[in-house]
């Protein structure tokens, strides 16, 4: 997936709504201004185009996958015997949890 | 060009630190810029006196130029950036050739320049062209102090906030630098004060440095993603580390300005130059080393250069070029008239 772009010119309306644009736009569509890579998540201004997401987002969502991986593998000791099937979708989350999009 | 006026209205914004309590948040960066002001008021004119008797005693004022002043012109330079700098470090020569004036500044292998045109305007107050020259130092010297007031200022407002905010578990080796400091107000005998105050910087020096390594060492552990082993809680980590790095800024800033403050108030201007010098070198090596990622980590910064931390690392003081010129009062400062 494409990093996002944003207007941080704080008086214009689309920073306001925290509006993205698409990496290929150079300036604010409103306002004119230049747009910056933003966090998608919190419209934090980024550095460069390498990530979607600023550090802290990115890591407030591996704790959300994180936690329902371990609340399936909670789930898996409960049930005697019949939690193969339930561990290996525990695994497939967790493999994709690992995966950096 | 600046004025005194401008500079007063910068400094006008920080509280005198006679109004504040030892206490008072504020009172490092007020103490600063009380001792600034105080530069500006009384130990620049004394620099400029001491050029001004310099060449008396030379007897490099011919009566021709001295003439030329009782029109009431004033002289202005036309200068580049270069040009600027030659005159801040105080290199330049007055030369009348043909009735015509012209300023030429030395350059570093000891020749002179270009000569540069100067511009005559018309002035109500007599004014010669040794008062113009050092009237252009002056104002190279306001320039800078403007500008490391306006940074210490805008820096000094954020670190308030956190100050404010909470609990703060890093400000005891602050404190007991600032005890002494204050203790040593209310001591009569001079032996028994300068020994406070000595060890009130030394507490004060040392409360940088502690902090400054364990702010580094906070800063590392962020970089090194060292969260991660905080499974299913890694944000709540960083957030807590960074709930440190700021407290450690915001107390490693008020111990270096009130260091700053300290010496400006004893007069010890070198001393207070590199203090201030100290204090930009750990912006460069600490904060704008590492801002790209102290934005992210912030969930308080919205990343932007007038964020929190771009803004903080922008700090690049000329304090070194300052602390030449106003210790240049022993060795006479070279300007000369021909
Ligand atoms: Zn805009
Ligand atoms: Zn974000």
């Amino acid at each position: 997936m494409s990093c996002l772009k944003g207007c941080i010119n704080k008086k214009c309306e689309t920073n306001k709504n925290k509006q993205t644009y698409p990496e290929k736009f150079d300036y604010c569509p409103k306002c004119g201004e230049r747009l910056y890579y933003v966090c998608k998540e919190c419209y934090t201004q980024l550095p460069d185009g390498s990530k979607q997401y600023c550090e802290l987002c990115w890591e407030k969502k591996q704790n959300a996958k994180e936690k329902a991986v371990d609340a399936v593998a909670a789930l898996v000791d409960l049930i005697p015997n019949g939690g193969a099937a339930v561990k290996n979708i525990a695994d497939t989350i967790g493999k994709f949890s690992n995966r950096r999009k | 060009m600046f004025s005194v006026k401008n500079v007063n209205a910068a400094l006008g914004t920080v509280l005198s630190s006679k109004e504040l309590s030892f206490t008072d948040d504020a009172y490092p960066a007020a103490l600063l810029a009380d001792g600034l002001k105080d530069i500006l008021e009384r130990v620049v004119p004394a620099v400029v006196d001491d050029v001004y008797n310099v060449l008396l005693e030379q007897n490099v004022l011919p009566t021709q130029v001295q003439f030329l002043l009782k029109k009431g012109y004033r002289y202005v330079v036309d200068m580049d950036e270069d040009t600027r700098r030659g005159l801040e470090e105080g290199r330049l020569k007055l030369v009348t050739e043909h009735g015509k004036m012209t300023a030429q500044i030395r350059e570093a292998n000891g020749q002179y320049g270009p000569k540069l045109p100067i511009k005559k305007e018309y002035l109500s107050a007599e004014l010669n062209p040794l008062q113009v020259v050092n009237i252009l130092q002056i104002n190279a010297l306001q320039d800078k102090l403007q500008i490391i007031t306006e940074q210490i200022n805008m820096i000094d407002i954020g670190v308030q906030r956190i100050l404010q905010g909470q609990q703060n578990d890093r400000i005891g080796l602050y404190y007991s630098g600032m005890n002494l400091y204050q203790e040593s107000k209310y001591i009569a005998d001079n032996e028994l004060k300068n020994a406070l105050t000595a060890q009130a910087l030394r507490a004060l020096s040392e409360a940088a440095y502690q902090l400054t390594l364990t702010m580094q060492s906070d800063i590392q552990y962020l970089v090194d993603k060292k969260y991660r082993e905080a499974r299913g809680n890694s944000a709540e980590v960083i957030k807590e580390r960074m709930n440190g790095i700021k407290q450690s800024f915001a107390v490693i800033h008020q111990a270096f300005l009130l260091r700053a403050g300290i010496y400006c108030e004893l007069n010890e201007l070198a001393a207070m130059s590199m203090v201030l010098d100290g204090y930009a070198q750990f912006i460069e090596n600490t904060i704008a080393k590492h801002a790209d990622r102290l934005v992210q980590w912030d969930e308080d910064d919205d990343g932007t250069e007038k964020g929190f931390w771009r803004s903080r690392a922008k700090l690049k003081t000329t304090v070194s070029d300052l602390t030449r010129q106003l210790n240049a009062t022993d060795k006479p400062i070279y300007l000369s008239i021909v």
